[in-house]
Parts: C-alpha cells; structure tokens; sequence
C-alpha cells in the first residue's frame, strides 16, 4: 500500500511538471506530428521497419495538442514502462521486489522528454520492445511456446519497431534466460537471440526493405524530417540500453541473493541471515530504508529537472507558439524575459511588435543582432528558415513568397497541418479556390482542425465569401502581381509598399531594412511617407535616423525636420557619454546600454552586423 | 457476360467501411425514377472520355449525395453489369470491367447512374469510347512535394495500368534523401533506363539488358554532370544535356517559379566507348535544351533560345524548337533547322518528344523557360513534321499541361496537368487518333476514387512502358553506393573550335 501510494505520488508529480512545465502543446507546435485518418497516409509507413510504430506514435502525438490530455499520454506510458520494469527485474507486479529499478527508464524518459523535438514515436518503440521482452517472461514457464514464440514476435516487433528496439528485446529477453532460467531455455533462448539478431535484420535489408545499411542493426534515429532539429544523445541511447541493463543487474542481484540462501543455510552467521531473509516487517529500519529509496527517487526527479529543463530552449518554442496563436504580447514577454539571443526568437519579436503596431517604437528593445536578417529570414537558406519565411511574408503581404515557403516547409515536414492552413490561406488569396479545396479536404481527414475547415470550406464553393473576408481582401490589396522576386529585403519591402501603400507593414519593415543596413539616404526617401504615418509625432528610432542622415550628409539643416527635444537630447546624451570614455566604445559599452541600449544609435554602435564586421575587420 | 445481373460489391478491406451493399442478390433494374438532366457529379472526371481496352477500372465518387446509388455500365452489344450500394465510392470489380471492355473495343461504353434520396433519380448517360488499340501496360514516374528548393522524400515508381499495382524503382530513402530524377527509357524498353542521382552517391545509372553502369558524367570540358537525357533508338547512344540551371521567383499567380539556364548545351554519350562527344552545332553559344531523337535516329530534335545577354534575357527566355541531322555513328552533324520561334508564338517552347511514327512533335509551351510544370499558362501542341505546321491540341485545359510520353502505338500519349486542382500535378493519358486529334484525357485510374484529394505528392516525367522494370529496388539500392566510372570526353574535339558555352564556362571556371 505504502508503495502504491509513493507510485501514485510519483506518477501525480511527473504529470503536474509535464502538463506546467514541460506543456505537451509545445511539442506539438515544435514537432507539428503528422497524421491522418487516410490510407494513403498510412502507406506512408508500412514498408519499412519501425513504420508502423512511427504511425501509431503520432496517432498518440495528436493528444498533445492539449497539455493535458498530451500529460496524461505521457504519463500512462510512463506507467506501462514502470510496471513492465518492474515485472522484468522481480517477475511480479506485486512486492516491493525490483520496485527502484522501476523508476530509471521512467527518469531517462522524463529527462528525454525535455527536448521539445523528440518524436513520441521514439518512446513508443521503447515501449513495444518492453511490452515484447515482459510478454516472453511472463510465458517463461512453457518453454514449447517461448521457444515458439520468440523469433516470431521478434520478427513481429523488428516490423513494427525498427531494429533498436528489436535488440534491446532479443538482448534483454537473452540475458534474461540466461541468468533466470532454470531450464533448456537458459541455453537455447540466448541462442536463438544471436540467431535473430543477425538473420533477421538481414534478411530484412536484403529482401524487404529499402532502408539505409546504416540503420540495418540500430536504427535509433528515424529519418527525421530536415525541419525537426532532433539529435540523440547519450540518455537517448541509454533508455534503449537501461532495460537490458536492468536485466542483467537484478539477474546478478538474485543470482547472488540466492547463492548467498544457500550459504545461509549451512551456516549460522546471523548477518547472512539477516541478509537474507530481509528486515523483519515494519520495522523501524524498513521504514528509514523506505523513506531514503523514496527521497533518492523524487532526488533524481529533482535533479534530472534541474539539469534537463532549458528555459531558453522552451522560450524558442514558446515565442513561436504564441506567435502562431497571435497572441503578441506574450511573445514580447517570452523575447524580453529571455537574456540570451535567438535568431528564431528575433522573428517572432519582430512579427510581435508589427502586429501591436508598435514595430518602430519597440523595435530595439529585442537586441536586433541579425541587422536586417531579422526581416529576411531567407537571405541564408535553411530548412529551418522555412516556416518563418513563410509566416512573415504572409502577414506583410507578399503571398507569393508565403506561397512559396509554405511548400518548401511542407517538403520537409510533411503533412503539417500548421503549414496545410498557410497554404489555404494563400491559395484562398490568390483565388485558387480548388487547390484550397484539395488541401482543406486533406485537413479534414487529420484532428484539431474542424473549425478551421468548417469556415473555410464553403468559399471554396461560394467563391464571393472570400470576397466578403478582411483579412483575404486585404492580403489581395497588399499582394505584388506579375513581379520577379530578388533576392533584397529593401527591394521587396519597397515593391510591396509600391503596391499598395496602405500596407503600413511593408512601409515600416523598408524604413527599417534601411537603418539596420546603415542606408539613411534609402530611408530619407521614405521620409515623407512615414511623415504622413506619423503625423503627430515621428518615432524616436526614425527621428534619431534623421539626426544621423543630417548630421553625415553635411547639409546642417536639421531644422527643416520637425524632431522632438527627446530625439535631439538622446542624440547628444549619447554622445556626450560615449565623449566621457574619450570615444572608447568597448569601455563606454555598458554605461550606453544602460540608458540607451534599446536605441538605434546603440544598435549601430555595438549590435549592427555590419558594424561588428567592420570592428571586426579593424582588430584583425 | 452476365446479363442483367446486379453486381454485388465485394468491398476490399481498405476502401471506406461505410460501404455497405444493399442488395447481396440479383436485383432487378430500377422502373421507377425521376429523370435528372445533367450527369451525376463524379470525381476524377470520366466522362466523355477515350480510354483503351486494357485500362484499369474507372473507379470514381459521386459527388451527388444519396443514400443508395446504383451504377451500370454496359455498351451498345453488351449488356454489362451494374452495383448497388449505399456508398458512394464506386470500385468497379476489375473482372467484370475487363471482361467489358476488352470484349468492346471500338465501341461506346455506357455508365448510367442512379442516385436515391426520397426516391430514385436517374442520371443522365456517361458516355466513353473504348478505342481497339491498347496503351503500354506500365507507366514510370517520379512522386514528388511540391517544392523549390529543399527536398525531402521521393521516388521513381513503375505502375501497372491494367491494374492497380505500383512498385517503386528507386526510392530515396536509402539513399539519405538525395534527388533522384530524369528517368528516362529507350522507346517504352524497361530494359534500357536513364537515371540521374544527386547529393547522395552522385552519377547516372545506365540500365542495359545484360548490366547496369553508373557513371561519373562530369568531365573538364562539359558545364555540368548529364541532365535531361534522350536515348538514340538505337540503344548505343543517349543525348543528354549539360547546363548551369537557376530559378527564380515570381509574384504572377499561378507562376510562381522560373527555371532558366545561365548556359547549356547537348552532348552524345557512347555507351560502348564510354565516349562524351559534342558539336559546335549543339554546343553553340545559345542555350540548347531538352533533346529528343527521330525513331530513325537521323534527327535530333531540341529546343534553343539565345544566350543571355541580361537579367530579363537570361530569366524569361523563350526556346525555340529546333533539329540538327545527325550521323551518329560518325558523329557528322548537319546544319540546325529551327522549325518553330518562339519569335512567331510569343511563347516558350519545352519537352518536345518525337512521335514513334516520326510524324509529329508534341511539345509544351508556355510563358517562359522551359520548366512549364508549374506554369498555368503551359499547353501541349503538336508539329506536324511533314506539314510543318503546329497547332494546340485538343487535351488542354485552362491549367499546366506539360511532359508528354508517346506509347510506342502512336495512338496514346501521356501527359502532366494540373488541372484536377490547379495544385498537384497527376498523369493523364490521351487518344491521338489517326488524323492526329487529340481525344479528352482521363487521369490515370486509383482503386481510391478519392486518391488524388488525399495524396500530397506531384507525378513528375511519365514515362509509357511496354513492361516491368525488372531490377528490384534492393538491386539498385546496393548499387548506386559504388564508385561511377567516370566518363571521357572525345579527345577528337577540338574544343577551341566550339564557341558553345561549355567551353567558355570551362574557360572561366580555370581562371577561376
């Protein structure tokens, strides 16, 4: 009893962290796992080893779109590997017997599942193999049908699993045997084992399989999609690694246990049979030996925590998630509270503040390191660049460019419902009614998706609700027609300025390209038109560019720009500070920040790509 | 054949479950029904249709709601068969269809369909000509996303049209992803392959009845590895493409994507002599592009465009078709003939292939370039050879019409569209009747009526085979891993003689 309820404690704390800490819904968002209720997806799988147990996993996967229902996943898994454990390592569910060797693939894997990129299907193929090696011990005691049994469900589970797992059930099934079994089986199982281990995969890659030789023995990474930045590690490796471990260690265990019974009972020596036969029952050791097994557990809890959460992991993951569910405050809130620099957290900064209209005014509170990278993601092609290309040209208008990141971005994650919506969307906006068809018909076959469907759906056949849309209308008065696309950020901005110029979005995203590429006179050239935006008072990141245009331009008729005394008194407090370390920007560096570190003069001076190289170039 | 006799559907595990038959006995034919006056809505689209008489059934959805639909299908000698049923995924029992149609060459074949709701409602005929002669049984193509730039997963796959049967030839899987593209084969022989690997375990893989090569096709004096290739009809030879590729992207809806050539050029590859040979006649300073051999293997017909001088020029050209008489054997080259300007069409000429009669050309055309895949605009036109004359063919629609594939018969050809959706890109199959009019195409059948709403891959370079490629995928797998055999460049050729582009790209790169 007292057992069960330190399981259940256990279990209640690890769901409490998942569903607040860890949020299912993140790795849902990071991962976007695949699936849908078609058999032409289902096909997808079924020709290669570990196909159908990648299928199934993101079936369960689904279940994450909901924290909590993705937290309880998570947690029953955790549970069936704990008893399946346990029953390996003592042969019964019941006892405290092999009860703390229950808890370490449950602690690998709650380490593991800080890692927002790693596919459920991972743990599920763990889990098949477990589900195989406690299935053979539990009919240990018919050895006709183990010896049966064995090799099938070993080809069975090499099928449905992919090889890792296979050899961590053929090794921890022979170790087993070998150390458990009293009879034949001890020798013939382990055999069989060896056997399998190499024929079966064999025959696999070559006869049925079109698979990599890489991955003909451990395949512990599936072919991952370019876009998911999954990398195993070492406790990767070690969930695999810690069932036949466990084998063995609490074979030995009661190898030795019951070596030492017999000694005891040619012997008279009390601390053997003290040894042996255990503490007498509710004893006031047993209970001290409960309680440090417990606090060593919820320790390694702690711990493994402490070591595997990553705050600035989950911001990037955060950011983007709360971007795509346009909640924009939170993202500022994500990207301020986060003290170092993300490229990925940049985006969704940026897209943030445009969206809150307040791009120019907050724009250097987020340390702008990527200069103008920032509002061109694709300058430097990526396979992770993909989705925020996409995102960030859909929201300024340049459908065709959305359009065309959302395909890059589905090639490399297929099946994204994320990306299938974007591609709606744009299809919807460039009037494509039945390729939007086609793709919302593909929606529907997945979950989570019914609303989105449902709304959409029927523009694809009464074409003049799209006309009826804000947000599609507005997209089509922003949309550039019948352009080349260069490779420019300041050229793109400006064509789709040219186009409408009620896309205030494409007007603020060119003025500042311009100043994150230290161009003034470009910027100059739109002075008018953010004039005309602005017609109170101009922001201070655009009034500070003026000063700078003036002041290096020669011309010293700053007077012809109606600037605000605070643009003017920043303006000469900067330099008047950066004056006082005689014009050494290393040791005036932290004084600035303090008072101007979300300036664009701070950004020219310190955090401009551009002005970096040159330093850079300087000191080589 | 069975007359009067209801079908009683034998569901296979996989199609919908909510499939139910009503009927498990003969029926009789329904008397009393209201009369509709247009045909049902089915999808894929196949009526009015020309298809031969050993295509696989034509199973399609009903697009009408009902809750019980009856389908027959008979011709003007046959009394056919008919299925009643409560769903709406019509799957033809392929016995009964063949039975049908391959007893009814040259005749109509006729598809009545019967909806109910409150009571029955009779739709008007679907009518289809099943013509005598038979399509290539096998038919190759690459599945691909639908993308630009990166890529993920893909694979070159053979199907068998007179069923349902799909194999793959090579996926790339075991091949860490890399592109596989450009098969091509010899006259419909799936004995004789062309097959380009990039990224991973680069080369050409040259599929021959007795072997198979692989080889590295990069040499000092060509631009490029092989590309787009045409095989000789002789089986000694392949002409192949050379050429420094980009891509641009555009705003114009429905033509997102340029594909353009900074420079290219055409090479002759010696199987036997394992031999890269060229001349100044194809290896010229414009950009030629996309060959494809005369069946007498005398002509070699391409496209050309001149070399880029700008920007514009280099991103929106237009090729024309051309030929050059060739000797290949000993490599004598005659003078080109350019057969049609882009100057008179205003347009892009692109994929053009030989008919296996040597009458006509077919080609796409469309906007620019000559990647017409993508481009809404691109239709297939025929050259009459003889008449020199081209005209748009018949089997357009308003969306992508590009690749054709010739069936050795000359009566069918297979093609790209688009135009299902405007979004995949799916292979349909075309009559091309003696006097070289092209009949309304049907796309390629799927036992999943609704296949092609739920697949979210492009068929890309269909190919008509007369049989099975027989090299499994385990071959070709532990295969392309080896070491190609690089080929040589004919020592014979002058190349300071050529003024092509190859050689001052060759030229620039040593400098560089």
């Amino acid at each position: 009893m007292r057992l069960l309820s330190f399981l259940l404690a256990f279990l209640i704390i690890i769901l409490k962290y998942v569903f607040t800490k860890i949020q299912p819904e993140l790795i849902f968002h990071a991962q976007q796992p695949p699936f849908l209720r078609t058999f032409v997806f289902f096909s997808n799988f079924v020709d290669y080893p570990g196909g159908l147990a990648e299928y199934t996993g993101n079936l369960f996967a689904q279940s994450f779109y909901s924290s909590f229902f993705g937290s309880l996943v998570i947690v029953s898994v955790c549970l069936i590997l704990m008893l399946c454990t346990k029953y390996i390592a003592s042969g019964s569910l019941s006892g405290s017997k092999g009860f703390l060797w229950m808890f370490i693939p449950a602690i690998i894997l709650f380490y593991l599942i800080h890692d927002y990129y790693l596919p459920f299907y991972v743990i599920f193929k763990l889990l098949l193999a477990v589900v195989f090696i406690t299935s053979i011990i539990i009919l240990k005691g018919r050895q006709t049908l183990v010896l049966i049994l064995f090799p099938l469900a070993g080809i069975l589970l090499y099928y449905l699993a992919g090889s890792a797992s296979f050899m961590t059930g053929l090794l921890s099934v022979a170790l087993y045997f070998a150390f458990q079994s009293e009879n034949r089986n001890r020798f013939v199982i382990p055999v069989i084992a060896v056997l399998c281990a190499i024929v079966i995969p064999f025959i696999a890659y070559t006869y049925c399989f079109n698979i990599q030789r890489d991955n003909l023995w451990f395949s512990f990474m599936p072919p991952f999609p370019l876009a998911i930045k999954y990398t195993a590690d070492k406790m990767h490796y070690f969930l695999f690694y810690s069932i036949p471990l466990i084998v063995l260690v609490s074979s030995i265990h009661d190898r030795a246990f019951r070596y030492l019974k017999r000694a005891a009972g040619k012997t008279n020596r009390k601390v053997l049979k003290t040894i042996v036969e255990g503490p007498a029952k509710n004893t006031v050791f047993q209970t001290i030996m409960a309680l440090v097994g417990g606090t060593t557990i919820i320790l390694c809890v702690y711990i493994v925590s402490a070591g595997a959460y990553n705050q600035h992991k989950k911001n990037i993951v955060l950011a983007d998630y709360y971007a795509e569910n346009k909640d924009w405050k939170k993202v500022i809130d994500v990207a301020l509270s986060d003290p170092r620099y993300d490229k990925y957290i940049n985006f969704a900064y940026n897209r943030a503040i445009a969206n809150l209209g307040r791009f120019s005014e907050n724009y250097f509170n987020y340390p702008q390191l990527s200069g103008s990278d920032g509002l061109y993601p694709d300058k430097v092609i990526a396979a992770q660049i993909a989705q925020p290309a996409c995102d960030l040209y859909y929201e300024v208008g340049y459908i065709s460019e959305a359009m065309h990141w959302a395909y890059e971005a589905q090639t490399i994650r297929p099946y994204s419902s994320r990306i299938m919506k974007r591609l709606v969307m744009a299809n919807l906006i460039e009037g494509r009614y039945q390729a939007a068809a086609t793709l919302l018909f593909i929606l529907k076959s997945g979950f989570h998706h019914e609303t989105f469907v449902n709304k959409y759906l029927p523009y694809t056949i009464d074409t003049s609700l799209a006309s009826k849309d804000p947000e599609i209308m507005e997209k089509r008065l922003f949309m550039p027609v019948n352009e080349v696309t260069l490779n420019d950020a300041s050229y793109r901005y400006d064509l789709l300025y040219r186009v409408s110029k009620e896309n205030r979005l494409a007007l603020e995203y060119l003025a500042m390209t311009y100043l994150l590429d230290h161009k003034l006179a470009g910027f100059m050239e739109i002075y008018p038109d953010l004039k005309k935006v602005y017609k109170d008072k101009l922001p201070l990141t655009y009034e500070l560019a003026v000063i700078l245009y003036v002041l290096k331009s020669g011309k010293h008729d700053l007077h012809k720009y109606d600037l605000s005394e605070e643009s003017r008194r920043i303006f000469l407090d900067f330099n008047k500070t950066l004056g006082k370390f005689n014009k050494d920007k290393k040791a005036a560096r932290y004084t600035l920040q303090r008072s101007f570190g979300n300036t664009y003069l701070f950004y020219l001076t310190y955090l401009s790509p551009l002005a970096m190289k040159t330093e850079n170039t300087h000191e080589k | 054949m069975k007359n009067n006799c209801v079908m009683t559907l034998k569901m296979k595990k996989l199609v919908i479950l909510s499939a139910t038959l009503i009927s498990l006995s003969c029926s009789k034919k329904i008397d009393h029904y209201s009369m509709a006056d247009s045909t049902a809505d089915i999808f894929p689209d196949y009526v009015d249709v020309v298809i031969p008489p050993n295509i696989a059934p034509l199973n399609f959805h009903i697009n009408n709601k009902g809750t019980a639909f009856r389908v027959e299908f008979y011709t003007e000698k046959d009394k056919g068969f008919a299925i009643e049923q409560t769903s709406c995924d019509i799957i033809i029992p392929e016995h009964r269809w063949h039975e049908l149609i391959g007893s009814n060459r040259g005749r109509n074949l006729f598809i009545d369909i019967y909806i109910k709701n409150d009571g029955w409602v009779r739709y008007k005929t679907i009518k289809d000509s099943i013509v005598s002669e038979n399509v290539e049984s096998y038919l190759a193509y690459r599945l691909i996303n639908t993308s630009n730039i990166m890529w993920h997963e893909m694979g070159i796959y053979q199907r068998n049209i007179e069923n349902y049967t799909e194999t793959p030839i090579f996926r790339n899987r075991s091949s860490e992803n890399g592109c596989v593209n450009c098969h091509h084969f010899n006259q419909s022989d799936p004995e004789r392959m062309t097959l380009h690997f990039r990224k991973c375990f680069p080369g050409t893989l040259l599929l021959l009845p007795d072997s198979m090569v692989k080889l590295d096709t990069k040499t000092p004096c060509t631009m490029s590895p092989f590309a787009f290739a045409a095989w000789h009809p002789g089986g000694n030879y392949l002409a192949y493409c050379v050429n420094l590729v980009h891509q641009v992207f555009t705003s114009t809806i429905d033509y997102h994507h340029v594909v353009y050539d900074d420079a290219s050029d055409l090479v002759i590859y010696d199987i036997q002599r394992n031999r890269v040979t060229t001349s100044p006649r194809v290896s010229s300073q414009n950009r030629e592009n996309m060959p494809s051999f005369s069946p007498d293997g005398k002509w070699l017909y391409y496209i050309s465009c001149p070399p880029q001088t700008n920007d514009s020029n280099r991103t929106f050209a237009k090729y024309d078709l051309v030929r050059v008489p060739l000797d290949i054997e000993t490599n004598t080259w005659g003078e080109v003939d350019t057969l049609i300007t882009s100057h008179e069409t205003g347009k892009s000429i692109s994929f053009p292939k030989v008919s296996p009669d040597g009458k006509y050309v077919m080609f796409s055309m469309g906007n620019y370039g000559y990647f017409t895949i993508f481009d809404k605009d691109a239709d297939l036109y025929i050259y009459d050879i003889e008449k020199l004359d081209n005209r748009k063919l018949e089997s357009n629609s308003e969306y992508a019409e590009s690749y054709p594939a010739w069936s050795q018969t000359n009566r069918w050809f297979a093609f790209e569209s688009r135009r299902m959706d405007n979004l995949y890109t799916r292979i349909y199959y075309s009559y091309f009747d003696e006097d070289g009019k092209a009949h309304r195409p049907f796309v390629l059948p799927q036992k999943d009526p609704l296949y092609y709403k739920k697949l979210m891959q492009n068929y890309n370079l269909p190919e008509l085979l007369k049989g099975k490629v027989k090299v499994d995928e385990m071959t070709l797998r532990n295969f392309i891993p080896k070491d190609p055999i690089q080929v040589q460049f004919d020592s014979t050729i002058d190349i300071d003689a050529l003024s092509g582009a190859t050689y001052i790209h060759q030229t620039e790169n040593s400098k560089k």
